[in-house]
């Protein structure tokens, strides 16, 4: 017993210190070739949020690329700011937005804003 | 300082008093959270129907972004600080993500400036030395949504971050085995941009991809990742923001200059000015790509029970954490968990005497760099990390 305590001891900090990085540092080891690794395939939910009928310049224009959440969470933004975000769609992410509909477009992006309940 | 945080109570008091303190405490029957914005928009749905994930904060289902609730980091003094994979946030930038990858047939391609192109199995990764390193990924626009004045973009609250203990192999130890030369590496993975969209893509410098903490990771807190977390492999880059994490990393890239593409040439940058801060509305300031985190400290409880929360260092360990009741007039050292390294969540709490008060906490790294209680304004919406507050009676 007296010289097993220390041993149990010994192990079981061995034990804990395997769980962890050590503080700052990358730790060699770990158990690496325990962690196996299967093919996985997942299946998305379908998006349950939709943009208003009125609003049917916008899901034509920016729900190919996002759900609607993401133009329905955005904070208030002044027409100039909308401008500038469909501008950004266009020329840094290339999407396919006709710059003759840029007014319309953040027309009701505002209305869209402006109907939000919040 | 204390001018700064007595503004800041002011203008936060009544928010930090509701749903705003412990951002995203549940509302009724555990369907809707409040991350206490300014514009009271701030409510989102909790959702269990991403496949491997419970309980999270509905952000927007496609491309999927889902926010950790602070309720899910909290926990005693003792209790391990990582995240569990089925709460750990989920950032996709393109619709077009992996929703299947066979482990067989997976390659890792590390091309360009190297002697030894290579196209490595996922059973040659795991043939080479192993490492693991316990490090916080954070979203570069965490807490995007508790800016002021507002800025466009994924609306965060302060739940788009989480720890891990990541296993995988030293990134240099890849790049030694393909001869790596030139001066930067781009890293890319499985998603896909929708039409003539710019391919996403990160850059680091040769000398930064080569950091012993650096690793490609197979492991997430003991198992494989999840697909929405970046199986079968995730660049992990300890200290610096998520953006460089890239998930699903199937090609690493040697270059011999600089990344002139989007990512990081337009994307991702912070003002060079101090503390990444402008004036709001500022335009034409220089830039910079976004790089290392800063200390942070939260609040996941504060009630009659207990005052506590986690915080991080940023790119080196915490020092300290302490907490204020007298709007920083004087601050006391909160009690800290285990350090799981320099790159991981250490827990705090505090011991506040009877009373009702508005308490502060921030974090302190072991540089010295401290957080302060005037918030910065920068039009990303990145690298936030104010002193936070909260009401509490104990």
């Amino acid at each position: 017993m007296s010289r097993a305590f220390p041993l149990v001891a010994l192990l079981l900090l061995l034990g804990g210190c395997q769980r962890y990085a050590t503080p700052g540092e990358t730790r060699t080891g770990g158990g690496a070739r325990a962690i196996a690794l299967s093919s996985q395939s997942i299946t998305l939910p379908t998006e349950s949020v939709t943009l208003p009928a009125s609003a049917e310049i916008v899901s034509t224009n920016c729900t190919a690329c996002h759900s609607a959440e993401q133009i329905l969470t955005q904070p208030r933004l002044k027409p100039e700011q909308w401008a500038t975000e469909v501008a950004k769609m266009r020329t840094a992410y290339k999407a396919s937005i006709a710059e003759a509909d840029d007014p319309k477009l953040v027309a009701a992006l505002v209305a869209l804003q402006d109907g939000t309940a919040r | 300082m204390d001018d700064a945080l007595r503004q800041q109570i002011g203008r936060r008091g009544a928010l930090a008093l509701g749903a705003g303190a412990l951002a995203s405490s549940p509302l009724w029957a555990q369907s809707l959270v409040d991350l206490g914005f300014s514009e009271n928009d701030g409510r989102r749905p909790l959702t269990d129907a991403f496949p491997g994930k419970t309980g999270m904060i509905l952000q927007r289902t496609r491309g999927p972004l889902l926010e950790t609730p602070m309720a899910a980091f909290d926990g005693a003094l003792s209790d391990d600080p990582a995240t569990p994979n089925d709460r750990f946030f989920v950032r996709w930038h393109y619709a077009d993500i992996p929703l299947a990858v066979d482990a067989a047939a997976f390659r890792l391609h590390i091309k360009g400036a190297v002697n030894r192109a290579l196209s490595l199995s996922l059973d040659a990764i795991q043939s080479m030395p192993a490492v693991e390193i316990a490090a916080v990924n954070q979203c570069s626009g965490n807490s995007r949504g508790l800016f002021g004045p507002r800025v466009p973009g994924a609306q965060w609250g302060n739940g788009a971050m989480g720890h891990a203990v990541w296993t995988g192999v030293r990134l240099a130890d890849l790049l030694d085995r393909a001869g790596a030369t030139g001066s930067h590496v781009k890293f890319a993975g499985l998603d896909q941009p929708p039409g003539d969209a710019p391919w996403f893509a990160k850059t680091l410098t040769l000398a930064e991809a080569r950091s012993r903490d650096v690793i490609v990771a197979y492991g997430m807190n003991g198992v494989q990742l999840p697909l929405l977390n970046g199986f079968p492999l995730r660049l992990i880059v300890p200290g610096y923001y998520s953006t460089y994490w890239v998930k699903a990393l199937d090609s690493i890239e040697l270059l011999t200059g600089p990344d002139t593409g989007y990512w990081m040439e337009k994307a991702y940058r912070i003002p060079t000015a101090p503390r990444a801060s402008v004036v709001p509305g500022a335009k034409d300031f220089p830039t910079a790509p976004i790089g290392r985190m800063l200390p942070r400290a939260f609040f996941t409880k504060a009630d009659a029970q207990a005052v506590r929360g986690i915080a991080m260092g940023g790119d080196a360990g915490v020092a300290k954490v302490e907490w204020s009741i007298d709007a920083g007039k004087s601050w006391h050292a909160a009690q800290l968990g285990r350090d799981h390294g320099q790159y991981g969540f250490r827990r705090w709490a505090a011991v506040l005497p009877r009373g009702s008060h508005t308490v502060a906490v921030r974090a302190t790294n072991v540089r010295g760099i401290t957080q302060a209680a005037d918030p910065i304004w920068n039009p990303g919406g990145y690298m936030r990390n104010v002193i936070e507050t909260a009401k509490v009676t104990v």
